[in-house]
């Protein structure tokens, strides 16, 4: 669970079927979150309210993540669904 | 019995041969590259008399299996030099599938230099005289074969850039709207069936029967269980219908792997504006089609149709492949420009990803200015006047590489990389490198490993466990390819352990076979040791199953990798 300290601000991005959940008004391209310093990735999911099912990949400063990786002030954070293309 | 047709089109006849019962499970992939391998010196003009144009349905071809329209077609490639399967959507295979036509071999070589086009029906194939549709594009070739025949019908078409024998022309299959926009677009097929003077072939859609299965029944359930799989896989029951494929856009654009400006970055600023995402909005909001099935009986449905502002239609919804290498790598980003580009492509006859890596060369020499969509236009336009530089363009990236003397040239083999920069996705970059095709990325998806995390998980920009997953797939695609199924059903196998098995049952079902999984994977890999061997046989070796230098040299922002996947795991991939 998050530690003390001064709260972080992250860019969180949402893409395909997440879009939707994407708070009123926020570019899901790109939307500013703030949490409780030490909070994770996981954290954000939960705070953002995404689905288990609907959480496949985790994009965390373009470097695929865990879900137990602590968050750091300026990252950012793209949810990917379960998708696939080509 | 299912039938072979051998066309010849030096004495201008059409002989008709049985298939032999022992010669299953064959078909696609199989029949076209095993042929191909068989009878096609290897060391022949790809344009010569000598190469032989092969089109086969799958072996689950007209069953009405799930996903099973596939029409797999082989030559020796003018683009690559390599054996070559290139296949596409629409409803050519369940159409020539369902007139019990297991496979076509156009041989020879025009003596009068004429176009003909091939007409299939119930009881007659016959050639007939095609001069008059010299020069027009796929579209109308379309319309004034729907003119002349009387009936429902599936067209197998070449547009100009095929006329002209352009190593980056396609062959176009209408699908269901009677529109020529699924391709056998990469390796320059279109060129080769323009050099036996065949403008199209012609096949009835309405006469055709149901192939019998051996028993029925137990196919229909595997059939069944195949299509539940299917239904309930997110990304085949939801992700493909809902967005299509380029919903890949934003993601490989955030992994840093969207090649951009002829891959000298990793990201493109402008993505947003080529998204799936957006995609879909634009459709909607003119009237388009977001969720469109591109032959009968598919049931991912990830096509769609695309309108223009003015809400008309202006082409099928581009591909994630299309948009990027018309897009990013052009640095456009101008979804009805690159909407514009891809109606061209598909009209003049030419392969969307060639043409964007080739007009990205171009812009890298300064012929014209990236971002300069207007003059990216024009250059297809050039192809279609066939001017000296229409016919460099439609060359292909390679050959334009040279004339224009670009050092950065994304080709293996002559033929140019897809959408996934091999630095940041290395396990697509073992396939690029050693994929009997050339650079292709349907040859062996290890962005589903590397990225998307379907089928497990290998780390994209690291080269460890990039050759093995590489190989697994490459022989699994082998398979996929020669049964008919659509190569997207794969992401439903990779996860679900029901999905393969139920492969199995319906080609065990339908061709009256008891092979167990085994022996059915074996086949993917006999496929490729025959394609293989051609390439070997065609003067291919260890040393041409590699990237560009600049690949090793120069690294990608933003995470300034470079490929770094050892030569001898490259070539321990095909264990030679």
């Amino acid at each position: 669970m998050p530690s003390m300290g001064p709260d972080l601000t992250v860019t969180v991005k949402l893409f395909a079927t997440l879009r939707g959940i994407a708070p009123e008004g926020a570019n899901p391209n790109g939307f500013p979150m703030t949490l409780p310093a030490g909070s994770t990735v996981r954290d954000l999911a939960e705070r953002l309210g995404i689905p288990p099912a609907d959480w496949k990949a985790t994009f965390r400063n373009h470097v695929r993540c865990a879900h137990a990786d602590a968050l750091q002030e300026g990252d950012v954070v793209a949810f990917i669904p379960p998708i696939a293309g080509g | 019995m299912a039938k072979i047709l051998r066309v010849d089109m030096s004495e201008l006849s059409v002989t008709v041969q049985h298939l032999p019962s022992d010669a299953h499970p064959t078909g696609g992939r199989r029949f076209t590259s095993g042929l191909v391998a068989r009878e096609v010196p290897p060391l022949c003009h790809p344009l010569g008399p000598a190469n032989k144009l092969v089109f086969a349905p799958g072996w689950l071809g007209g069953t009405g299996a799930p996903c099973s329209g596939r029409l797999s077609v082989g030559a020796k490639s003018p683009l690559t030099g390599t054996i070559k399967e290139s296949n596409a959507g629409g409803n050519g295979a369940n159409a020539l599938a369902r007139l019990g036509i297991a496979g076509i071999v156009v041989e020879g070589a025009p003596p009068d230099g004429r176009l003909r086009l091939l007409r299939l029906g119930p009881e007659s194939a016959r050639l007939e005289e095609a001069d008059d549709l010299r020069g027009l594009g796929n579209y109308d070739t379309v319309a004034r074969l729907q003119e002349r025949s009387s009936g429902a019908i599936s067209c197998v078409s070449i547009g100009p850039a095929g006329e002209m024998k352009l190593a980056a022309a396609g062959i176009a299959v209408t699908d269901e709207e009677m529109r020529p926009t699924r391709y056998a677009g990469r390796g320059g097929m279109g060129a080769v069936m323009g050099s036996k003077g065949l403008k199209a072939i012609v096949v009835d859609n309405e006469h055709g029967e149901r192939p019998a299965s051996a028993n029925l029944p137990a196919f229909r359930e595997a059939s069944a269980r195949f299509a539940r799989s299917l239904r309930a896989h997110a990304v085949t029951g939801q992700a493909l219908p809902t967005y299509g494929t380029n919903v890949l856009a934003n993601i490989l654009n955030e992994a840093g792997a969207y090649p951009t400006r002829n891959f000298s970055a990793g990201q493109f600023e402008g993505v947003s504006a080529i998204s799936g995402e957006t995609q879909r909005d634009t459709i909607i909001a003119r009237g388009g089609v977001p969720t469109h099935a591109c032959h009968k009986g598919c049931t991912i449905r990830c096509s769609r149709i695309y309108h223009d502002a003015n809400g008309e239609y202006l082409t099928k919804g581009p591909e994630y492949e299309t948009i990027w290498a018309h897009g990013a790598d052009c640095g456009i980003d101008d979804l009805d420009a690159i909407a514009r580009m891809d109606r061209l492509d598909d009209d003049l006859g030419l392969d969307t990803i060639e043409m964007g890596a080739t007009i990205g060369v171009a812009m890298a020499a300064g012929v014209i200015p990236f971002g300069d969509a207007e003059g990216a236009i024009r250059l297809l336009e050039e192809v279609r006047a066939g001017s000296p530089l229409g016919r460099i363009i439609g060359s292909g990236a390679e050959a334009a590489g040279k004339v224009f003397g670009v050092v950065n040239v994304p080709v293996v083999k002559g033929q140019a990389i897809p959408a996934y920069d091999p630095r940041a996705v290395k396990g697509i970059g073992v396939t690029y490198a050693t994929s009997t095709m050339g650079a292709d990325h349907t040859a062996g998806y290890a962005v589903a490993q590397n990225i998307l995390s379907v089928g497990g998980e290998v780390d994209p920009l690291k080269p460890d466990g990039q050759a093995a997953l590489s190989r697994t797939l490459q022989i699994a695609t082998a398979l996929i390819d020669s049964t008919g199924l659509c190569l997207f059903v794969a992401f439903a196998v990779l996860d679900d352990p029901e999905a393969f098995p139920a492969i199995v049952d319906m080609t065990n079902a339908h061709l009256g076979l008891a092979l167990d999984a085994e022996a059915l994977t074996a086949l993917g890999a006999e496929v490729l040791r025959a394609e293989r061997e051609f390439n070997t046989r065609a003067g291919f070796g260890p040393q041409h199953d590699r990237l560009p230098a600049f690949f090793a040299e120069e690294p990608l922002p933003p995470h300034n990798v470079v490929f770094d996947v050892p030569a001898e795991e490259l070539d321990a991939v095909h264990g030679s």
